[in-house]
């Protein structure tokens, strides 16, 4: 418990320091919100009673203050080139990344950790060493380019699903899950490869522990050793792993949401960022990051479930 | 009960194969104590680890044989040798602090060898069996050691668990590879006097590998003597200690602490008669 | 095992060479001028005179290629050259001296940590604008705290060390330690993952520039290349494919390269 609540401490504390240098870096770029709002025809009378009016007469950190609530309350500002709630623009879009993140996360931890777990115990065979070679190769594959064959193949080639056909999950739920398989898959692969490289490492070592040995002085066979006694030590450094993939995942979603012609938030967010939509970049980025924390924090839980060894120092 | 004729113990891991046990013979009867006594690399531990049937690598050969009443290990099926290993022949290891699965706790640990050779005794009584030999090794609070985690608990005492987990299906023989070298002064002399309560018990052989004599004095009946992989010495605790034919077993026992050779003299005096008089008691 | 590693650094040295070969050929000489655009060979497959075949404007990919990977190769060397130099002073510093400025430091670190660089890399470049340069600087930042991060970790390894304690006590001076005592004991550490982050540098690089607010024309990029390949998938496969498989080559050889080294 005491645990819990210092992670929780530690994870608000992060949340603050973080939108504060988003908000700090886009407070001190060149350019006026209120000129960019109204145009450069605007008088400057009524830009500066704009400026009154957003607030950006204050104090930066009293600024950061009314719209740090604002964000936590779920105003996130207006946007320059929509003049739209951001809220309103980004709310049915989180959902849709959510999604591919957690189809691609199901998928690396479905395949690799099988398939890490046979590498080991079938060590130095035919399938062991296909498998460590095509680890590596994949290892630099990056995901929008095998989103492109995964395209090429699976799309144009053997019609398992239409490119850019994407459906909403508000329509149809299977069908949604059905297009959304293949860019998961795509930001999965690299990871998938990672992840089983770290798992075949990490049983091989841990099976030359004195555990082990006691394991089998007891009457284990193999099988029950590795299940039993190796894989929950040997899933330790798999479960880092997977935490810091996590983050990367979120924002290899953007690019491969290109590819897939996916309306998540990396769409919307390269659209911002061309327009120079400042506010709904700010929160966007923002929103990334507080998910990628938010992981984090969950990873470091799960973290204390598998190894009961950590403590708070 | 045991007997071990000819053993010999040969790896092929570098390009000139290496032996490491010579034409190793032992015999041992039910309820018996042998202290198995060398220097660090003269293949004692080796020899244990193939009596206890956990030299499994490729790289080697093992020749001779290794009778487990009339059952020859070396070449008997693997799923035979598994149904004697836990259940008829336990082992203790030198470090307790690693020979601990780490992320369980010490309840299913101590069970697993009843789990895996009784499966028909139910989840309450192999945790009321479990709590009660933890209580047996002189654990204190058994219920809440049953409960920690290997890393809450003292080398000591994770020692005492070891050997708990080794004794919960009664084993007709423990094979105790330097149960002791990892731990303090104080705690080595518990686990010997636990050991030898043990083996008074439950009747249960005991052999005991260390490179510690004044060790093997207070604890074995007999004693075996190492050296570079094949047997010099072996006999009785009085003929090896009262009279050393080898030179090195002269050395050996000349290496041990002056006082204490004198106390442990005293103590194995005293140990073989109070041995006697509780055979006697028994009857 | 030992012998499948020096395998491993065998096959990325090699590879490496030749891509290293491959993206300097790209510098001084192409088969065609990659900006020239001819009509009658539009998306043309492969053939002897265009190897890689040609693109939606008839230019020759085989060149383009060449040049895209040029491009990519400066990116990456020099966002990997300013996140190493910013991350090995700042973490220098930061982990000899410690104190409240290694506080204030780490904790913006942590933060900052929580960006996955390719994101923090868009943050960047939102605010400077896109182009080659404002990619390396934006890619070069996003890089430093990792770099920072190592550094530290090894600095405060070895500042107690005793070699480091014997040149204080010969009377060297705190940056004389820092840079000719400790610096060249953490190189192979360093030298590791200079060539992570050079994979990590080409493939945002790429990932930016096929999203189209990294490299813009004219110059070429292998990023670009794939995006503008995208819309002609079925019809030139190859448009993409090749492009692709440079990309990947550069990426593969580095990362054996950097297993090998690990011993």
């Amino acid at each position: 418990m005491k645990y819990f609540a210092k992670k929780l401490a530690g994870l608000i504390a992060t949340l603050l320091v973080v939108s504060f240098l988003v908000f700090l870096a886009f407070a001190v770029i060149p350019g006026d919100p209120a000129t960019a709002m109204l145009g450069t025809e605007a008088t400057p009378a009524r830009v500066e009673a704009l400026r009154e009016e957003l607030g950006l007469n204050a104090p930066l950190i009293e600024r950061y203050a009314k719209w740090i609530a604002d964000f936590v309350r779920g105003d996130m500002g207006t946007s320059y080139s929509y003049h739209m709630a951001v809220t309103e623009m980004i709310a049915d879009k989180i959902p849709v990344t959510l999604a591919l993140t957690a189809i691609s996360f199901f998928l690396i931890v479905v395949i690799s950790i099988p398939l890490g777990i046979t590498c080991a115990r079938y060590m130095d065979g035919a399938l062991d060493h296909i498998i460590v070679v095509a680890n590596q190769v994949i290892m630099a594959v990056p995901p929008f380019f095998s989103g492109i064959l995964i395209t090429l193949v699976f799309g144009l080639v053997l019609h398992l699903f239409t490119p850019g056909g994407y459906v909403s999950y508000r329509t149809d739920w299977a069908r949604f899950l059905g297009y959304m398989f293949f860019p998961a898959l795509a930001i999965a692969l690299p990871k998938i490869a990672m992840s089983t490289k770290l798992l075949r490492t990490s049983v091989l070592s841990e099976m030359k522990a004195d555990y082990v040995r006691t394991a089998y002085s007891r009457g284990n066979g193999t099988r029950a050793v590795l299940y039993r006694h190796v894989l929950k030590n040997a899933l330790i450094p798999v479960v880092t792993f997977l935490g810091m993939a996590l983050s990367d995942m979120v924002a290899g979603s953007i690019i491969v949401e290109q590819v897939f012609n996916v309306p998540g938030l990396g769409r919307i967010l390269l659209t911002s960022i061309s327009n120079r939509d400042y506010p709904v970049v700010q929160a966007i980025i923002v929103c990334i990051a507080f998910l990628v924390i938010l992981i984090n924090f969950l990873v470091d839980l799960l973290y204390k479930l598998v190894d009961p060894r950590i403590t708070m120092e | 009960m045991l007997d071990v004729i000819d053993l010999n113990l040969e790896f092929h891991d570098h390009l000139v194969p290496e032996t490491v046990v010579y034409d190793f013979d032992l015999h041992m009867e039910p309820g018996e104590i042998v202290g198995l006594v060398g220097e660090s690399g003269s293949g004692k531990s080796m020899t244990a680890l193939a009596i206890a049937g956990l030299l499994s690598r490729h790289d080697m050969q093992k020749r001779g044989k290794i009778l487990f009443e009339g059952q020859d290990l070396l070449t008997c099926r693997r799923s035979e040798l598994r149904s004697l290993q836990g259940d008829d022949i336990a082992m203790i290891f030198q470090e307790p602090m690693t020979s601990l699965n780490p992320v369980y706790r010490i309840g299913p640990q101590v069970e697993e060898a009843l789990r895996i050779h009784s499966p028909g005794i139910d989840k309450e009584e192999r945790k009321r069996r479990a709590i009660q030999m933890l209580a047996d090794v002189d654990l204190e609070e058994p219920e809440r050691v049953y409960d920690a985690y290997p890393h809450q608990l003292s080398g000591g005492m994770r020692q005492r668990v070891m050997i708990a987990a080794a004794m919960i299906c009664g084993p007709k023989l423990l094979i105790a590879d330097e149960p002791t070298t990892a731990l303090d002064v104080t705690v080595q002399a518990q686990i010997v006097k636990l050991l030898k309560r043990i083996n008074r018990e439950k009747k249960t052989a005991i052999l005991f590998i260390s490179h510690d004599l004044s060790l093997i004095r207070q604890l074995c009946q007999r004693v075996v003597v190492m050296q570079g992989g094949r047997i010099v010495e072996s006999g009785s605790i009085e003929e090896v200690y009262g009279s050393p034919r080898m030179e090195y077993t002269q050395k050996l026992i000349a290496a041990i602490p002056r006082c204490e050779k004198k106390y442990a003299r005293r103590q194995s005096g005293k140990s073989a008669q109070s041995a006697k008089g509780g055979m006697q008691d028994g009857r | 095992m030992k012998k499948k590693r020096s395998k491993n650094f065998t096959a990325g040295a090699i590879l490496t060479g030749v891509m290293l070969l491959f993206v300097l050929v790209g510098f001084f000489w192409t088969p065609y001028d990659p900006e020239t655009m001819d009509k009658s060979v539009k998306l043309a497959g492969v053939s002897f005179a265009h190897p890689m075949g040609c693109d939606n404007f008839g230019r020759d990919i085989l060149s383009r290629v060449l040049k895209g990977s040029g491009t990519t190769f400066l990116v990456a060397v020099g966002t990997v050259a300013i996140g190493t130099l910013c991350g090995t002073v700042l973490g220098a510093f930061t982990g000899y001296f410690g104190g409240i400025v290694d506080e204030v430091f780490m904790r913006i670190n942590d933060a900052l940590f929580a960006f996955p660089s390719i994101l923090l890399g868009l943050v960047f470049i939102s605010l400077l604008g896109s182009g080659k340069y404002n990619v390396i600087v934006a890619l070069g930042i996003a890089f430093v705290p990792s770099f920072a991060r190592i550094v530290r970790g090894e600095f405060i390894r070895c500042k107690n060390l005793d070699y480091v304690r014997s040149a204080k006590l010969a009377g060297a001076g705190d940056l004389r330690i820092m840079f000719v005592h400790i610096l060249p004991n953490i190189l192979t550490v360093l030298s590791s993952s200079v060539m992570i982050g050079f994979n990590n540098a080409v493939l945002a690089e790429a990932g930016m520039s096929y999203l189209g607010i990294g490299v813009q024309p004219p110059d070429a990029s292998l990023g670009r290349m794939l995006s503008e390949a995208q819309t002609y998938l079925f019809s030139a496969p190859g448009y993409a494919l090749f492009p692709g498989i440079v990309l990947i080559l550069m990426v593969l050889g580095f990362s054996l390269l950097s297993e090998g080294l690990k011993e």
